[in-house]
């Protein structure tokens, strides 16, 4: 027998317009619920009755949203495209490589073929402490993310504090659709609009989307670099499984170095620098690597030690910008 | 309750099953398809893989009705009446069979990759295997096992 879930409603829209009265429908009577896409994170979540729910809304009826295109200089990417279709897709291959790479960091080669992009933008912030079965949590007090009154990481920390839930943000696609300025379109009851990715997250570990609810992401629109050499790497115990412990994507162009991190903060963290700005290409390196290092307030709410993932986020961004320039020589 | 209809096997079924069943428990409780495993229940260890209109995917993290209308393949599918495939021939002749306990998700996974690629490199290999954890055989035997069938496969497909 395996672990039970609490009992839901199980339906599936197959039109947005279908999707915004239901979702309309279900706030006006008060009812919880919760998008799905591809289920991979949120099932093991609802196992755990880390949280409840009275309506599970399947998104994988909106057939539209199945796809990738080349339209001009960008490529566009339906939300629910499953991560090995982008590993795989002719053009992503082509035009976005680092991209199929980073898909490919994902979770485990069956999680890819279920779970989707859109997904794994959304994907919910993680703790030690909370992704946990009910029996382990039952022997901590509740914490922030499980409506409780402390945090175990900021010992110190109560509710009504100005401390927010700390738990990391893990997604492996999202610094590099970060550092190839990703725009999302969402639709939602309030008609759709189209944003920049970096505005899609929040300091909350809790409330840790802009996204509101019943609004979904339908498409992402991503930049074709040019001249460009990018990378990410990962830092996990078990690459063909975990969630990133540490992921550090690099973008060289001409004169510009940006990086963006994941797994090491409540969101992604982006930096910029320009080599005009710096002595040498040295100093550049080094300094964005410090601000990066900063950024991480790493707390030990993973199986790496909080010092070890922190001293690793340097030795990355090294290794991504020696990759680069390998590759470009 | 709803009304459940797919495939399994290549039989038709038409049950009610509830929302909140995963298509784990809708197989072994429903079906009494127990070949497919129950391991960790939460995705991690790859023992309840089963193929979804051909490709291999987590049934203990998915609702059963989410495969409304679908074709599933699930262990018991693989042979041919009672002509093995050739990776079960070859991870019984290899010996990457111990507990068996992770067999049906490294055989269904197995017989995905050979069948869209019949000359796997080392790596897809164990690309393919590396999220079904087992813990008897240390992994190489059912490499052997998947290189093995790779090799038959190809003889009988080009002489």
């Amino acid at each position: 027998m395996s672990l039970l879930l609490e009992n839901f409603d199980f339906v599936r829209p197959t039109s947005l317009e279908h999707l915004n009265d239901l979702v309309k429908d279900y706030q006006e009577k008060g009812h919880e619920f919760t998008f799905s896409a591809g289920g991979t994170a949120l099932i093991p979540k609802l196992k755990t009755q880390s949280f409840k729910i009275d309506k599970f809304i399947s998104l994988n009826g909106l057939k539209d949203l199945h796809n990738v295109k080349k339209e001009g200089f960008y490529i566009t990417i339906g939300a629910l495209t499953t991560l090995s279709t982008i590993a795989n897709h002719e053009l992503t291959r082509i035009y976005l490589p680092a991209l199929a790479h980073a898909t490919r960091k994902v979770a485990s080669p069956q999680i890819r073929n279920r779970a989707t992009i859109g997904g794994n933008i959304m994907v919910d912030n993680r703790c030690i402490y909370i992704n946990q079965s009910s029996i382990n949590r039952e022997c901590h007090s509740p914490c922030f993310k499980a409506d409780g009154d402390v945090c175990h990481l900021v010992k110190s920390a109560r509710r009504g504090d100005e401390v927010l839930c700390q738990a990391r943000f893990v997604s492996d696609t999202a610094p590099i659709l970060l550092l190839l300025n990703t725009k999302i379109t969402i639709a939602g009851p309030k008609g759709p609009r189209k944003i920049k990715l970096g505005d899609l997250y929040l300091n909350d570990g809790i409330d840790s989307k802009s996204i509101e609810p019943g609004e979904v992401i339908t498409t992402l629109e991503v930049e074709i670099p040019e001249n460009t050499g990018l990378h990410y790497e990962k830092l996990a115990i078990r690459n063909a499984l975990d969630f990133p412990s540490l992921g550090v994507a690099v973008r060289i162009t001409d004169k510009d170095l940006s990086v963006a991190l994941t797994g090491v903060n409540t969101r992604p963290g982006v930096f910029r620098a320009n080599l005009d700005d710096y002595n040498t290409f040295d100093d550049m390196v080094s300094n964005i690597s410090k601000q990066a290092a900063d950024f991480g307030k790493t707390y030990n709410q993973d199986f790496f030690p909080r010092a070890y993932r922190k001293s690793m986020i340097p030795v990355f961004i090294r290794r991504g910008v020696n990759s680069i320039l390998k590759d470009q020589t | 309750m709803n009304i459940l209809k797919l495939t399994i096997n290549g039989v038709s079924h038409i049950k009610a099953v509830p929302a909140t069943m995963t298509l784990l428990d809708f197989l072994r409780d429903e079906i009494d398809l127990t070949g497919t495993k129950n391991g960790c229940d939460s995705g991690e260890c790859g023992c309840c893989t089963v193929m979804i209109n051909g490709v291999p995917m987590l049934s203990c993290i998915m609702l059963a009705r989410e495969v409304e209308g679908r074709v599933i393949t699930t262990i018991e599918g693989i042979a041919k009446g009672n002509h093995l495939h050739p990776v079960q021939e070859a991870m019984i002749e290899k010996g990457a069979i111990q507990c068996g306990y992770c067999t049906p998700a490294m055989v269904i996974n197995g017989v995905h990759l050979l069948e869209n690629n019949d000359n796997p490199s080392n790596d897809e290999v164990k690309e393919c295997i590396s999220a079904t954890v087992c813990r008897c055989t240390g992994y190489n035997s059912i490499e052997k096992a998947i290189h093995s069938a790779a090799s038959k496969m190809r003889k009988a497909k080009h002489g």
